[in-house]
C-alpha cells in the first residue's frame, strides 16, 4: 500500500482526513446558514430589491419629483406647481405614500416605480407663476390661481399662490392656506366671463344675430328681484357686440328670456357644470333644474347662481377656440372627454368681438388678443358680500388662432374698493402671461410680420 | 481500515473539495451580483441626484431670472417700429 511504502502511519492518515472532512463540513454548513437553499430557482438579487418611487415628469421631461432611491423624494424645482404635484407622508427616514395631488392621483402607479408624464410645459408653469406671484401682490388677493390650456384641453400650467414647496415643512390641512389647490379644488362663481358662453350659444341656436339691436335700460325686473348693471346708463340702443363690451347683465337678462330654463340648464350641463371633469377637480355647484325659476336662469347667463373650480372655467372657455369642450388632461397622451357645443362661425365671431372690446389692461400692443373680464361678488349666508368680490379674466393668445386658454382668478382683493374688478386686477396678469407666452413661442407683433 | 473503504473516502473527500469549490465559485458570483447591484443603485441614485440638480440649475424661474437681471425684456416690448 501506497501510504505504508511512504511510511506514514495509518494514525496521521485518519487524523488528517477527519480534520479535512470536518473542516469542509463546517465551511458548508456555515454556508447553508448564511445562505439558506431555495427550492426554485434564485430569480436574483434584484428581485429583493425595493424600487424608488416613479418619477412625476413634465411635458419636456423635466423631473417635477423623483426619488434618488427608495424613501427619498426630491422636487427639483422647488414651488413650481407645488399644489398640483401635492406632497408624500413624511417621516423621519423618509417619505411615504402621495397624500394630496397627483403624488397621492398617481400613488400605485409611481409606487410600482412608473414615471408619469405631465401636460404641463414648465416654462409656461413659470410664466404663468411670475405673472400671478405680481397680480397678487398687486391686488393683495387673498389667494389666486391661473390656468392655462391647450386648445385640446392639455393642461400647459396650474398656478397658485400663495405657493407650496412639496418639500417644504408643512401646516395642519385646512390651516395651512398653502396646502389648497385653488385652481383646482376651490369653487367660485365665474361672474361675466360665462357670458361668451352663453353669447354664443344664443347665436348658434339662431336665439339672436349679430346685427339685432336690443333696448338695455340700467335694470330690469326678472320675478322678484331687480337685475343691474355694474354702473348706471341710461336706456340704450345695444347689439350683443355691445352688450358683451359692457358686460351688461341687465341685456344678458334680458336675452334668457327668449330661452326655456331646461334649455340654459342642459347647455350649462354640456360644459360639464353640474360634474367632476377630473378625479382631481372638485365637483362644481350646479342646482338642480327643479330649483331654477326665472331669477336663477337670469343670474346663470351672467355667471351667478352656480360655482365651479377655476380649472373647469378654463376647460368651458376653451370651447371657443374650435367649439369643441375638451375634458381637462394631466397626462399626456391621456383621452378625455369631447364634445362639439358651438360651430367655427360662432365662437370666430365671439372671439373677434372680444378682441375689439379687449379690456384696455389686457392689452399687449401689436398683437391681437381676446378676453373677457369678470367680477363676481362671494356668496355668504343668503346672499352676497357686497364689498368682497372674486376678481376674473378668461382669454385666448392669440386671438385668431389661439394656442393657449388662459383664466386668472382674484380672490378677495384688498385694494380699494373701486379698483376691485377684474378689468383693473386680474386682466394685466393676463397680459403679463400674454407678453412671456408670446415671446415663448417667437410670435412677432402683425405689423412685423 | 479495507482498502475499498479508503479509496471511497478519498473519493468522497475529492467530491467535497469539488462541492466546496463550486459553492465558493458561486458564493463569489452572489457577491459579485451583490456589489454590482449595489453599485448600480448608487450610480443609478447618483444619475437621479444630478437629474435633480440639473433641474434645479436650469429651472424656468432661474433662466427667467437671468433673463431679467441681463435686460432681456419679452419679445412684445421689443419697441417693434
Amino acid at each position: 500500500m501506497a501510504v505504508r511504502a511512504l511510511g506514514i502511519s495509518k494514525g496521521w492518515v485518519v487524523g488528517t482526513f477527519t480534520l479535512v472532512w470536518l473542516a469542509i463540513f463546517a465551511y458548508g454548513a456555515w454556508m447553508l446558514v448564511r445562505f439558506t437553499p431555495r427550492l426554485w430557482p434564485d430569480p436574483g438579487l434584484g428581485y429583493q430589491l425595493p424600487v424608488p418611487r416613479g418619477r412625476l415628469l413634465a411635458r419636456d421631461g423635466t423631473p417635477l419629483a423623483l426619488s434618488p432611491k427608495p424613501g427619498a423624494r426630491v422636487y427639483p424645482l422647488g414651488a413650481l406647481a407645488g399644489q398640483l404635484i401635492g406632497y408624500t407622508e413624511r417621516f423621519p427616514k423618509g417619505y411615504g405614500r402621495g397624500l394630496a395631488g397627483l403624488e397621492a392621483r398617481y400613488d400605485a402607479v409611481l409606487a410600482r416605480g412608473e414615471d408619469v408624464r405631465l401636460t404641463l410645459d414648465p416654462k409656461i408653469q413659470a410664466l404663468a407663476e411670475t405673472a400671478l406671484l405680481k397680480g397678487v401682490e398687486a391686488a393683495r388677493a387673498r389667494w389666486g390661481s391661473l390656468v392655462v390650456l391647450s386648445p385640446e384641453g392639455e393642461v400647459l400650467a396650474s398656478a397658485n399662490v400663495p405657493r407650496l414647496d412639496p418639500a417644504s415643512r408643512r401646516g395642519a390641512p385646512g390651516k395651512d392656506p398653502r396646502l389648497t389647490n385653488y385652481a383646482w379644488r376651490y369653487l367660485i362663481e365665474p361672474g361675466s366671463t360665462v357670458k361668451p358662453l352663453v353669447a354664443a350659444w344664443l347665436l348658434e341656436r339662431g336665439l339672436v344675430r349679430p346685427d339685432e339691436v336690443l333696448e338695455v335700460p340700467y335694470h330690469v325686473q326678472v320675478g322678484d328681484r331687480w337685475v343691474r348693471d355694474w354702473r348706471w346708463h341710461p336706456v340704450e340702443r345695444w347689439t350683443l357686440a355691445d352688450i358683451l363690451a359692457h358686460s351688461s347683465n341687465v341685456g344678458m337678462a334680458l336675452l334668457s328670456e327668449r330661452v326655456k330654463k331646461r334649455e340654459l340648464h342642459a347647455f350649462l350641463t354640456r360644459l360639464g357644470f353640474d360634474q367632476r371633469v377630473h378625479p382631481l377637480a372638485e365637483r362644481p355647484l350646479l342646482p338642480p333644474l327643479k330649483r331654477w325659476g326665472p331669477v336663477e336662469k337670469a343670474n346663470a347667463t351672467f355667471g351667478q347662481g352656480f360655482a365651479l373650480p377655476p380649472v373647469q372655467l378654463a376647460a368651458a372657455m376653451n370651447a371657443l377656440v374650435t367649439g369643441v369642450y375638451h375634458a381637462p388632461k394631466l397626462v399626456l397622451g391621456q383621452k378625455g372627454r369631447e364634445t362639439r357645443i358651438f360651430s367655427e362661425a360662432s365662437v370666430r365671431w365671439i372671439r373677434s368681438t372680444l378682441t375689439r372690446h379687449l379690456s384696455p389692461r389686457a392689452r399687449v400692443p401689436g398683437y391681437a388678443l381676446a378676453g373677457k373680464t369678470g367680477t363676481a361678488q362671494i356668496p355668504t349666508r343668503g346672499g352676497y358680500d357686497p364689498e368682497r368680490v372674486v376678481a376674473l379674466f378668461a382669454g385666448f393668445i392669440p386671438a385668431d388662432r389661439p394656442r393657449a386658454t388662459a383664466v386668472v382668478v382674484l380672490y378677495d382683493p384688498q385694494v380699494p374698493l373701486a379698483d376691485r374688478y377684474g378689468s383693473k386686477l386680474a386682466a394685466p396678469v393676463f397680459a403679463e402671461l400674454a407678453k412671456g407666452l408670446l415671446s415663448y413661442w417667437g410670435l412677432l407683433p402683425e405689423r412685423v410680420k | 481500515m479495507s482498502t475499498t473503504a479508503l479509496r471511497w473516502g478519498y473519493l468522497l473527500a475529492i467530491l467535497l473539495v469539488l462541492l466546496a469549490l463550486v459553492g465558493w465559485h458561486v458564493q463569489r458570483q452572489r457577491q459579485e451580483e451583490a456589489r454590482l447591484v449595489s453599485e448600480k443603485r448608487a450610480l443609478l441614485a447618483e444619475k437621479a441626484a444630478l437629474e435633480a440638480e440639473r433641474a434645479r440649475r436650469t429651472s424656468p424661474e432661474r433662466l427667467l431670472r437671468w433673463a431679467k437681471d441681463h435686460g432681456f425684456v419679452p419679445l412684445p416690448e421689443g419697441g417693434w417700429r
